[in-house]
């Protein structure tokens, strides 16, 4: 508690906790008090459980209360209030207040924290039966908050300082600020990650595939897997960018709780909530590529350009609430057949039941036609593609729909029940490919998930997932299969500053009539905090991804490679340890560093022979170690920032002793950050030595990443001005073999917020 | 200090950060990180024989070492001008191969048929080596590009295409018996004009006639079809074994046709011309291996 206090102070919070407030009755709700609206569900959950509604005070009262900003004294809208110890909790509204109702008596502690400002903790609330107690907090803004609250690391709500795991967590704020065109290039100066066009890698957990396909991180959105069902990729473009509220990595192993495909961890977006008082963004950017440096590569005289809008609005009416995007984006590429023509359409639905209880869909549909190659026509015309691939490319449609029951049975027990489906439909393929011959790829879930403190020291998670999937074409053949899985996890207090969590996770998945498999994936891990500014953590788990029915059963001719199934392909499985530090070291400065390796046991790869026959193969046995630095500072009154990250890992194919394919051993990033008034300016540094290893082409010429992006930013009221000019130097890189990575390229944007 | 001093410093820094930037970037040489490739390699095919029927193309290709491990250890020219329909319009068509400094191994002319991927083993000339009927004999001669403006142009080479004209065919069963190794790679069968030295790559080149590493693995039969040249004594008809390294310095050579008065002995097959010779059968037993 003392440490507590002293966190407190040192962030200047303001806080009262008033008894003399004009004490009015609150409305008593039970889960049986109605307003839920299927009565299966009822049955359901009457039977579930019965025995754990005793646990449900029958006689509460309630928490309400005021967030504002220090400085500006606005009330703050979005701020996340949790009940430290509960499993209780709200968000304020656009008049910066919250309400939380069944509060058993007794005293607590709040946890107030939003991306942007220091979190704090509000000792001492009362909860009295039948009143409502009301809280005044005052947040202070920082460009720095290092104790976010985040989902993903332990699947329910958590501060990230009590996280035993490696998270990342970027802000729509600061989304908007990269001015990123997709999710995935919001992620590009994360410790640990690394992109290679659309594949994503945590740690060197993956190399390259043409396809993004078998990825060895799982996509989720609000904490519902989107993998296809074909070829287990993620579509990155499922989502508008302005549904966005955040995006958390969690770093190793994942598969305790996430299953196959997390093994090298998990990236969760986390869309926007809807707004109480109504909230209109429109974003637009229209940018153009410069001419290539070298004037022989020019291919067309035409002027290249892309341009994206996005446009949303959010609002709560009564207890529902409803947030609506749609987005455009289109571009003629910046070499020949990359055009993309590409629309985004989303919403999301939220309904409050009386009795505490919330049923959110959700439902995204992405329509995406883009040109595609496999390399380029030469080194001396790089921006070329051979004549075969000029007709080439992917029409992809793609729905996702989720609904989700969170049911909170009392303050020490709740449940969630989650649906959802996902249909990948590629309407058609690379030239070789025949549209008819492909069926959309279809998956299914379902997900019991239970939350109980059973002890005020022990946070017990579990439940158990379904998965079914059905995908199939000539070149891969035609699939059913699905995956059942339950797990458990503890999080265990055992001192105020050190807490462990002891997890496992079973998956029992099968192809039918093909094959099955069953595997438990466990974890441990530890959390310390000596003091308020330093948090130390560790983790241990194992992690497995089965292998795709792409992977094992492709058989397929294109560009002069042939695909051969390998119907014995294995999941491939890992065992990930990982320690970390991360050291407040003023308000306005900050650094983690974490050590990691991570063990591969039949690793999945694709191997390519001397006939250009390709087949994926499960023969590494492969060691990933390395270590991770990132740190943050401000100056002058937060005008001066610096935003340092580096990563270095040794991925050792150790059974050929040689390295793994596309990984580079060192990568980070350095920005600069200027602030005045309502300009920033931001300048950024890219780097990624050079790619060691490569499968297709190991005789050509490889060069290191040196890329220099300037973004600026100008804030007048509801509007923001936005220009960028990325790839500043014209620096030409390939990331994979023949496939020149974007030239210079320049944008302007507005965006409209009100 | 007051708030106009700061904001002076602070506009003094920024443009002093400003001005040292667009100076350092004005004078210093900037790295534009990959450009177009001068140094290259050129030359002159030599065509000889008649053109096969089912050619798909002829390309020139280098790889810095003999034999390559991988066919995607070759740097490929475009492909050569020779031919229009099913005749030979230019004899000597000209390649060129913009390629970084370096020493080449090998520069050799592949021919690939239609509808199949690029074979190794389907070399129809070597520079440096020639051919006593359709046998390459003698070493490839390695090119040296020295600088980045380098240009090696007489690089000639001289390609039998009867080397892969094949107008006549051998087929047979090959039996596998005992559980196939768990480190199996690829699996093929070879027609070859003499029994390859053991662990030499450049003999099972050399020698060969004809070589599909297509055999499904992991299965107890597969019925193989080879199409060879009817001129062509084949002394040697083996299943060829290789691990997941891909190597081909690692050929293993796992069964053979044998002679059916010493069965220890290989088999010698002639091919009569336009005609199909059956049951060339060979027992693979892994067992023994």
């Amino acid at each position: 508690m003392k440490s507590n206090e002293l966190f407190r102070r040192k962030h200047r919070c303001i806080n009262e906790t008033t008894d003399d407030r004009p004490k009015r009755q609150t409305i008593k709700h039970s889960p049986a008090s109605g307003g839920i609206p299927d009565k299966n569900v009822i049955i359901l959950l009457i039977a579930l459980c019965a025995a754990c509604s005793i646990l449900q005070a029958s006689n509460t009262g309630s928490i309400s209360g005021l967030v504002m900003d220090s400085e500006s004294n606005s009330p703050l809208f979005g701020v996340n209030v949790m009940i430290k110890n509960t499993l209780l909790g709200s968000s304020t509204d656009n008049d910066g207040r919250f309400f939380i109702e069944g509060v058993p008596p007794g005293k607590y502690v709040l946890n107030v924290s939003r991306i942007g400002y220091h979190t704090v903790l509000v000792e001492n609330v009362q909860s009295l039966p039948g009143q409502e107690t009301a809280v005044q907090v005052r947040l202070v803004e920082t460009p720095i908050d290092i104790n976010p609250i985040i989902v993903t690391a332990g699947k329910h709500p958590q501060a990230l300082g009590s996280a035993n795991q490696d998270v990342e967590v970027i802000g729509s704020q600061r989304i908007s600020e990269m001015q990123a065109r997709r999710v995935d290039e919001s992620m590009l100066t994360m410790p640990g990650v690394y992109m290679i066009e659309k594949n994503i890698s945590i740690r060197g957990s993956s190399g390259y595939t043409l396809l993004n396909l078998g990825t060895r991180v799982l996509f989720m959105i609000d904490g519902v897997p989107v993998l296809t069902a074909d070829l287990k990729s993620i579509t990155w473009d499922m989502l508008p960018l302005l549904d966005i509220e955040r995006i958390e990595v969690v770093k190793g192993a994942g598969s305790a709780l996430y299953g196959s495909a997390a093994m090298g961890g998990v990236v969760n977006v986390i869309t926007q909530t809807p707004s109480p008082q109504g909230r209109f963004q429109f974003r637009t950017q229209a940018g153009m590529y410069d001419d290539p440096y070298y004037k022989e590569w020019k291919w067309t005289d035409k002027r290249l350009h892309y341009e994206r809008a996005d446009i949303s609005y959010s609002r709560q009416v009564g207890r529902l609430g409803f947030h609506l995007s749609a987005s455009r984006f289109e571009s003629t590429g910046y070499m020949e057949n990359t055009e993309v023509k590409q629309w985004n359409l989303s919403g999301k639905f939220n309904y409050q039941f009386k009795n505490r209880s919330t049923l959110t869909l959700y439902a995204a549909w992405l329509d995406n036609v883009e040109g595609g190659y496999l390399q380029w026509l030469n080194q001396n015309s790089p921006l070329k593609v051979p004549p075969f691939n000029r007709e080439d490319g992917l029409a992809m449609k793609t729905e996702q729909i989720y609904l989700k029951y969170h049911l909170p049975l009392s303050a020490k027990f709740a449940l969630a029940f989650r649906f959802s489906r996902l249909e990948s439909d590629f309407q058609n393929q690379i030239t070789a490919y025949d549209p008819s011959k492909v069926q959309p790829g279809e998956g299914s879930g379902m997900e019991i998930q239970g939350d109980w403190l059973p002890h005020p020291l022990h946070h017990l998670t579990f439940g158990t997932e379904y998965r079914w999937e059905k995908s199939g074409s000539e070149y891969f053949e035609y699939h059913k299969g699905y995956t059942l899985a339950p797990y458990l996890q503890d999080e265990w207090i055992i001192l105020s500053n050190l807490n462990a969590t002891l997890g496992a996770r079973l998956d029992h998945y099968e192809l039918i009539d093909e094959s099955s498999d069953t595997r438990l994936s466990p974890k441990f891990g530890l959390n310390y905090r000596p003091s308020t500014r330093t948090t130390l953590r560790s983790s241990i788990g194992s992690g497995f991804r089965a292998a795709t029915v792409f992977e094992k059963n492709l058989k397929a001719d294109y560009a002069g490679f042939n695909a051969i199934p390998n119907p014995n392909l294995r999941a491939e499985h890992s065992w990930a340890f990982d320690l970390g530090c991360r050291q407040s070291l003023t308000d306005n400065a900050f650094f983690d560093v974490t050590v990691f390796q991570t063990d591969y046991w039949d690793m999945i790869e694709p191997v390519i022979n001397f006939l250009g026959t390709i087949q994926f193969q499960n023969y590494i046995r492969a060691r990933i170690r390395g270590l991770e630095f990132s740190g943050e500072s401000w100056w002058w009154h937060r005008r001066l920032g610096l935003n340092l990250n580096f990563s270095w890992i040794d991925p050792m194919d150790i059974e050929h002793n040689v390295t793994l394919p596309y990984r580079p051993r060192f990568f980070g990033s350095v920005i600069g950050i200027f602030n005045l008034g309502p300009a920033s300016l931001q300048a950024e540094y890219r780097y990624a030595s050079r790619i060691d290893q490569v499968q297709i082409n190991p005789l050509d010429e490889r060069v290191p990443l040196k890329l220099l992006n300037f973004r600026a930013e100008v804030k007048w009221r509801m509007l923001t001005l936005q220009l960028a000019l990325n790839n500043a130097l014209n620096y030409n890189y390939t990331q994979v073999e023949r496939r020149m990575a974007e030239i210079r390229h320049g944008s302007v944007g507005l965006l409209v917020d009100f | 200090m007051k708030s106009g001093m700061k904001r002076k410093i602070l506009l003094t820094t920024l443009l002093s950060i400003l001005s040292i930037s667009i100076v350092i970037l004005i004078t210093c040489q900037i790295d534009h990180g990959l450009g177009p490739l001068h140094s290259k390699i050129s030359g002159r095919v030599y065509l000889q024989g008649n053109l096969p029927p089912h050619t798909d193309e002829i390309r020139v290709a280098a790889a810095l070492t003999f034999p390559p491990r991988n066919i995607n250890e070759l740097l490929f020219s475009d492909m050569l001008q020779f031919k229009s329909g099913s005749k030979i319009t230019n004899p000597s068509p000209e390649w060129e191969i913009y390629l970084p400094e370096g020493t080449y191994g090998v520069v050799a002319a592949i021919w690939k048929e239609d509808n199949q991927s690029w074979n190794i083993s389907d070399v129809v000339g070597v520079f440096g080596v020639t051919f006593i009927g359709n046998v390459l004999t003698g070493l490839p001669q390695p090119v040296t590009i020295r600088n980045e403006h380098d240009v090696l142009d007489t690089i000639n080479i001289a390609a039998n295409l009867n080397r892969v004209n094949r107008d006549a065919k051998i087929e047979g069963k090959i039996t596998f018996l005992g559980k196939w190794p768990e480190n199996t790679g690829i699996t093929g069968v070879g027609a070859f004009f003499d029994i390859p030295e053991k662990n030499d790559p450049f003999d099972y080149f050399y020698k060969n006639a004809a070589l599909d590493y297509g055999v499904t693995t992991f299965i107890k039969e597969y019925d193989y079809m080879l199409r060879v040249n009817s001129s062509d004594t084949l002394k040697y008809i083996a299943v060829l074994w290789i691990d997941t390294s891909f190597d081909l310095n690692q050929i293993h050579d796992i069964g053979f046709f044998p002679d059916p008065e010493n069965p220890d002995n290989p088999g010698m097959v002639v091919v009569p011309a336009g005609s199909s010779v059956n049951d060339i059968n060979i027992t693979v037993d892994f067992s023994k291996m």
